[in-house]
C-alpha cells in the first residue's frame, strides 16, 4: 500500500514549479470568474442603477472604478458583464472541445475511413469565411450571441481535430500502446490512459489560444451591436458605449479595456505554464544519449573547486539516496584519481609511436565530474588498438578527446595527447582542423546520419578532397571516385549519385569510410563501426577496415562486442566507468585476463556459455552514473574478488607482465579462477 | 517423430503483406510456419527484413495478416476479434525491444504493472498491490520501485519492469522482440537469466525474436532462420548451429565473430574461400538468396525450394543442402584440424 501512498506525492512535488508570471495569471483568471459568477453578491451596485448626479466619475471611494454617461458603478457592470462574455467563451469552447477532441484522437488513433472523413471536413472547414458565417447565424438567430458562440465552436472544432489526430498518431507508434493492446485494453481505456495523458500538455495550449480567440469574437460582437442589447452590461458593449464620449473623456474606456486585454493574455499564459508543468510530471528522465545523460548527471551535481582533495565526499550520495537504496558510499569527484600514480602513464613513448595518450582526464564542465580519469595508451602506425566496455564507461568520450570534438560542456582537463610528436591538447581550433581528417579521421556508429542528406555521394566526397587539397574540381571528383573504388563499392560510379537516404547501411558506412580516408589520414577512430549493421555487413565491413591497415593504416576501434575486437583488434583497452582496467595484446585480453572486469565482460558473453541454457555467470548490477563513482576500485560493488583494501583507496593500473597491465590488487585470483573456468 | 501435444502456438504459411503508397505491396512475410510446444523457446532468427518481427506482430494480432493461419491454444486467432483478442491476451504477452518507449514514461510502475490485472482479473485493491509486489519481487525489483516513474531507471531495470508486466497474468507463451538487443553484455546476462529462471518457475514459452545468433543459440531448443521473409531453415538448435544445410544459415554463422582472435582468424579465412556469390545478377523471385548464394545453379532462378529434410537432419528450403551440408562439414574439419 507504500506504494500507492508515495505515487501522488512525487506528482505533487513535481508539478509545484509554476513561474510568478503564470501565478499571476491564475490569479486574474480567477478573480474574473469568481466576480463574474457572484456579481449579485460581490458587486457594490446594481449594473443599472443610474446616479445622475455621478457621471463620468473617476476612482473614487464610493465608485471603484469611477462611473458611465449616466452614473452607473463601471465595477459593477464590469462584473456582471463578464458573465456574458466568460459563458460565451464557455459554450464556445465546449463544443470545440467536445467535437475536436472526440473526432481527432478517434481519427489519429483507429486511422482508416473516419481519419480520411475528419480530415475532409477540416480541409473544407478551412476553407470557410468564419466572420461571414458566424453573422449568417446572427442574422438567423438575432442578437442571439450563446448561438453565435456555438458557431465559432463548431467552426473551430477542425482546427483542434487535426491537431489532436497528428498528436495521437505520434503516440500510437509507441511500443506502450501495443503492450497495451496485446494486454487487452479496450480502445476506450487505452485513449484514456495512454494517449490523452500525453496530448494534454498541447492541446491545452491550442485550447488557451482559442480562448482568448473566442473572448475577442465575443467583445468584438458586443461593440458592433451584433450580441446582447444594452443596457444590460457585456465587457464588448462597455467598450462601445465608452467610445462614444471618448472625446470628452477617455476614462471611461479604460476599466473594461483593460479587463478584456487582461483575460486575453491571462488566458495564454496559463495555457504555457499548463503545458511546461504537464511536461515535467511526465518526467523528461535521462535519455539514450551519452551526451544528454552526462549533462543530465551535471545538473544534479554542484561546482566543487578543482583542487579538491580525494577525502573531500560529494553530496551526490545524499540526491542517489533520494532516489534509490543503496550502500552509503564515500563518493569522490574530479581528479580524485590523480591521487595515485599510475605506472602505466609513466611509461615513455616509445620510438615510432603515432599518436601517445597519457593520463587524460574528461570532465563535465559545470560540475568537475569527470567522465574519464587517466586514461594511457599508444598507438603505432598500421596497429588497430581496440577500446571494448560498456555503455557510461568513457569509450567514445575517449575517442572525441582524441579528435577535439567533445560535446558541449565537456572538456579534457588533464593529461596529454602527442600526435606525431605535436602537443593535440596545446593547439588552437585552426591548428586542430589541420590535424582533423589529414592526421586523424572518425567514423560513427550512424553512416546515414552522418552523412549529409542533401547532397550526392560524389559531391559529399569530392568535397572533403578539395577541403584537404588544392585540387580542382575535375580532379577532386577523380579522386573521390577512386576512394570509392578504394573502399570497394560496386558500381562506384551509379553509387556516387545517390542521395545517403537511397543506400543501404553497409553501403553509406562504405561512403563514410571514403570521406573519412579523403584527407589520407594516418589515424583512423571507428567508434563502434558496424554496430548499426546487419552481421554479413558487418563482416564485409571489419574486412575493409583490415585491408585498409595494410598500408599503413592505424585504427583505434571503439566496440562493446568481443567478437569484434577479437575478429579486428592487436590489443586492446578494457574501460570501466571512465578508467582503463586492463591493457593487453589482444590474445592476453582474451586468454589470460586479469581484471575481474574483463573476466566478468567475457563470462557474461553467451558464446562462452559453458551449456546452452544454464545461467550465465552475470556481473550483478549496473555501471555507476557518472558522478558517483567510488573512492576506490570503481568495480569493487559488482566485483567477486573486492576486499576492504579495494574501497579504500584509488587502485592504480600496474604492469602484470610485460605490456600488459590491469588496475586489480587480485589479478592472481583472477586468474586462478580464469584458469579452473576452463577447465 | 510423432508429436504427443498439440503445439501451443502454431503459425500456419503466414503471410503479411503492407500496402505501400501507390506501389505493389511489400511481402514483408511469405508463407512462413513456426510452431511453440508448451514449455519450449522457439528463435526466430534473421537480419533486419527478414520479417522476424512480423511473424510475432502477427500473433499478436498487430500486423495485418494476407493469407495464412494463427492458432493459439486451440483456438483460431488469424482474425481474431476485439473480444477474441482480448481473452487470448491473458495467456499471450510480449517484450519489446525497446525499454525506453515501451513503458509509458506518465504512469508509475504500479500503474503500468497494475493494468493486466485489471482488464482480466476482479481482484480486490490489497489483492492486486500484493501482486504487483510479488511479481517486482520476482524479476529482481524492490517493492518500492512501484512508486515511481520509468525514468528513474536503468534500460536493464526497465526491461525488467517490461518482463514483469507481460508476466502479470501468468501467460503461457511470450514473444520476445529483441528483448535483450539494447542491453550491454552484463546486463544481457542477467536478464537472459531472469527469463530462463522464470520459464523454469512458472513453465512459460518463449518465442525469442534476434539478430543475435549468440543469444539464439544459448536460449533456444529450435530455431527458425529467416531471410527476406521466407523460412531459409529451421530444427533443433544443435542442428542449425552445427550441421546448418542452407548456405544463407552457414553465412550468417560464418559471419558472426568468434570472441577469439585465433579462432576467429580461421574463421575468416573460410569465409573469404566460400562467400563469393556463383551469380550475383540472379533472379530472386524463387529462391531469396540466388543472388548472394555461392551454390546459384539454374533451378535456383526458376523453382522455389522446397522447405524439407537435409541430410544433416535440419529442414532447409534448398535446392542444394546436400552439397551445401557436405562443403560446410567439410570447412568445419578442415577448421578443426587448423585447430590441432
Amino acid at each position: 500500500m507504500a506504494t500507492r501512498a508515495a505515487a501522488p506525492t512525487e506528482a505533487r512535488r513535481r508539478r509545484s514549479h509554476l513561474s510568478p508570471v503564470a501565478w499571476i495569471a491564475v490569479v486574474v483568471l480567477v478573480v474574473l470568474l469568481v466576480a463574474a459568477i457572484f456579481a449579485p453578491l460581490l458587486s457594490p451596485y446594481s449594473p443599472n442603477a443610474n446616479d445622475l448626479e455621478a457621471t463620468y466619475g473617476h476612482i473614487s471611494a464610493a465608485h471603484w472604478l469611477g462611473t458611465d454617461d449616466l452614473g452607473r458603478d463601471l465595477l459593477s457592470r464590469i462584473m456582471y458583464g463578464g458573465r456574458g462574455s466568460l459563458l460565451g467563451v464557455a459554450e464556445a469552447l465546449a463544443v470545440y472541445l467536445v467535437l475536436g477532441l472526440t473526432f481527432g484522437v478517434l481519427a489519429g488513433y483507429l486511422g482508416g475511413v473516419l481519419e480520411a472523413v475528419v480530415v475532409w471536413v477540416a480541409d473544407v472547414s478551412f476553407a470557410l469565411p468564419q466572420i461571414i458565417v458566424v453573422l449568417s447565424v446572427l442574422a438567423i438567430f438575432a442578437n442571439n450571441s450563446g448561438a453565435a458562440m456555438l458557431a465559432l465552436g463548431i467552426l473551430g472544432a477542425p482546427g483542434l481535430a487535426v491537431f489532436a489526430r497528428g498528436a495521437t498518431r505520434t503516440v500510437r507508434e509507441e511500443l506502450y500502446i501495443s503492450a497495451a493492446r496485446v494486454s487487452g485494453l479496450r480502445t476506450v481505456p487505452i485513449l484514456v490512459r495512454h494517449i490523452m495523458p500525453q496530448i494534454t500538455g498541447s492541446v491545452i495550449v491550442q485550447v488557451s489560444l482559442f480562448s482568448g480567440t473566442a473572448l475577442l469574437f465575443q467583445t468584438g460582437m458586443d461593440f458592433l451591436g451584433l450580441g446582447t442589447q444594452p443596457p444590460t452590461p457585456t465587457w464588448g458593449g462597455m467598450v462601445a458605449e465608452a467610445s462614444t464620449f471618448m472625446g470628452r473623456d477617455i476614462w471611461m474606456v479604460m476599466p473594461s479595456g483593460i479587463v478584456i486585454v487582461l483575460a486575453i493574455v491571462a488566458f495564454g499564459l496559463v495555457g504555457d505554464a499548463a503545458q511546461d508543468v504537464l511536461s515535467a510530471a511526465k518526467g523528461q528522465g535521462p535519455t539514450r544519449t551519452p551526451a544528454s545523460r552526462i549533462a543530465t548527471t551535471s545538473q544534479a551535481t554542484e561546482v566543487v573547486d578543482r583542487d579538491e582533495t580525494l577525502a573531500e565526499v560529494s553530496d551526490t550520495a545524499r540526491l542517489e539516496a533520494s532516489r534509490e537504496p543503496r550502500t552509503p558510499l564515500a563518493h569522490v569527484r574530479g581528479a580524485e584519481a590523480n591521487g595515485v600514480r599510475d605506472a602505466r602513464s609513466d611509461v615513455p613513448r616509445g620510438d615510432g609511436v603515432l599518436l601517445s595518450v597519457r593520463n587524460l582526464t574528461v570532465a563535465v564542465e559545470s560540475s568537475g565530474a569527470s567522465i574519464v580519469q587517466n586514461v594511457s595508451f599508444d598507438l603505432r602506425p598500421g596497429q588497430c588498438l581496440g577500446i571494448v566496455g560498456e555503455s557510461g564507461c568513457g569509450k567514445t568520450m575517449t575517442a572525441l578527446s582524441l579528435i577535439g570534438l567533445l560535446p558541449d560542456g565537456v572538456s579534457a582537463t588533464g593529461g596529454s595527447l602527442t600526435f606525431r610528436g605535436e602537443d593535440l591538447r596545446a593547439m588552437d581550433e585552426k591548428q586542430y582542423r589541420r590535424v582533423r581528417g589529414s592526421g586523424i579521421a572518425m567514423i560513427s556508429q550512424e553512416p546515414i546520419s552522418s552523412l549529409d542528406p542533401s547532397f550526392t555521394v560524389m559531391d559529399q566526397i569530392a568535397e572533403v578532397v578539395r577541403r584537404h587539397s588544392d585540387m580542382s574540381r575535375q580532379s577532386a571528383r577523380a579522386e573521390a571516385m577512386t576512394l570509392l573504388e578504394q573502399v570497394r563499392i560496386p558500381n562506384a560510379d551509379t553509387v556516387a549519385k545517390r542521395y545517403p537516404h537511397q543506400l543501404s547501411g553497409g553501403m553509406a558506412q562504405r561512403v563514410s569510410i571514403a570521406a573519412a580516408l579523403a584527407g589520407n589520414p594516418a589515424v583512423l577512430i571507428a567508434d563502434e563501426p558496424t554496430t548499426a549493421l546487419d552481421v554479413t555487413v558487418q563482416a564485409e565491413i571489419l574486412q575493409l577496415l583490415r585491408s585498409l591497415r595494410e598500408t599503413g593504416l592505424a585504427m583505434i576501434l571503439v566496440s562493446h562486442d568481443w567478437g569484434v575486437i577479437a575478429d579486428s583488434c592487436d590489443a586492446a583497452v578494457v574501460m570501466y566507468a571512465g578508467q582503463v582496467v586492463e591493457e593487453a595484446a589482444i590474445a592476453n585480453v582474451f586468454e589470460h585476463y586479469r581484471h575481474p572486469y574483463s573476466y566478468g565482460l567475457m563470462e557474461s558473453n553467451p558464446q562462452f556459455a559453458t551449456a546452452p541454457r544454464t545461467p550465465l555467470p552475470a556481473v550483478p548490477g549496473t555501471v555507476p552514473p557518472v558522478g558517483e563513482w567510488p573512492v576506490g576500485c570503481h568495480f569493487a560493488a559488482r566485483c567477486q574478488f573486492a576486499s576492504s583494501e579495494c574501497s579504500a583507496a584509488p587502485i592504480a593500473l600496474d604492469q602484470v607482465e610485460r605490456d600488459h597491465w590491469a588496475r586489480c590488487i587480485h589479478t592472481d585470483q583472477v586468474a586462478n579462477s580464469a584458469k579452473v573456468g576452463v577447465a | 517423430m510423432s508429436q504427443p501435444t498439440q503445439p501451443l502456438l502454431d503459425i500456419k504459411n503466414l503471410s503479411v503483406h503492407y500496402r505501400g503508397v501507390g506501389r505493389r505491396p511489400f511481402k514483408a512475410v511469405d508463407d512462413v510456419s513456426v510452431q511453440v510446444n508448451p514449455g519450449e523457446t522457439v528463435g526466430l532468427v534473421g537480419e533486419s527484413g527478414s520479417g522476424k518481427t512480423t511473424v510475432g506482430n502477427a500473433a499478436l494480432g498487430l500486423a495485418p495478416i494476407a493469407a495464412g493461419q494463427i492458432i493459439f491454444d486451440g483456438q483460431d486467432i488469424t482474425h481474431a476479434s476485439h473480444k477474441q483478442r482480448r481473452a487470448v491476451s491473458a495467456d499471450l504477452q510480449v517484450v519489446f525491444q525497446d525499454p525506453y518507449s515501451s513503458l509509458n514514461p506518465s504512469r508509475t510502475v504500479f500503474q503500468t504493472l497494475v493494468e493486466p490485472l485489471l482488464v482480466h482479473r476482479k481482484l480486490t485493491r490489497k489483492e492486486s498491490a500484493d501482486q504487483v509486489a510479488a511479481m517486482l519481487e520476482k524479476v529482481g525489483l524492490a517493492k518500492s520501485a512501484g512508486a515511481r516513474y520509468p525514468h528513474h531507471f536503468s534500460g536493464g531495470q526497465r526491461q525488467r519492469i517490461a518482463i514483469a508486466r507481460a508476466l502479470m497474468l501468468s501467460p503461457k507463451l511470450v514473444i520476445c522482440d529483441e528483448a535483450v538487443s539494447a542491453l550491454d553484455l552484463s546486463v544481457q546476462a542477467q536478464v537472459l537469466n531472469l527469463l530462463l529462471s522464470l520459464q523454469q518457475d512458472l513453465g512459460v514459452s518463449y518465442l525469442f525474436i534476434s539478430h543475435d545468433l549468440s543469444v539464439v543459440n544459448h536460449m533456444c531448443e529450435r530455431l527458425v532462420v529467416l531471410y527476406r521473409g521466407r523460412v531459409m531453415e529451421t530444427g533443433a538448435t544443435s542442428g542449425v548451429r552445427d550441421r546448418p544445410a542452407h548456405p544463407y544459415t552457414q553465412t550468417l554463422l560464418s559471419a558472426s565473430p568468434i570472441p577469439n582472435p585465433g579462432a576467429q582468424r580461421r574463421q575468416r579465412e573460410l569465409i573469404a574461400l566460400a562467400a563469393r556469390p556463383a551469380r550475383p545478377e540472379a533472379a530472386t523471385d524463387a529462391c531469396p538468396f540466388a543472388n548472394r548464394c555461392p551454390l546459384t545453379i539454374d533451378v535456383c532462378e526458376t523453382t522455389v525450394p522446397p522447405l524439407t529434410k537435409s541430410s544433416a537432419g535440419t529442414l532447409a528450403a534448398c535446392h542444394r543442402k546436400d552439397e551445401a551440408a557436405v562443403a560446410f562439414t567439410a570447412a568445419a574439419e578442415h577448421l578443426e584440424d587448423a585447430e590441432r
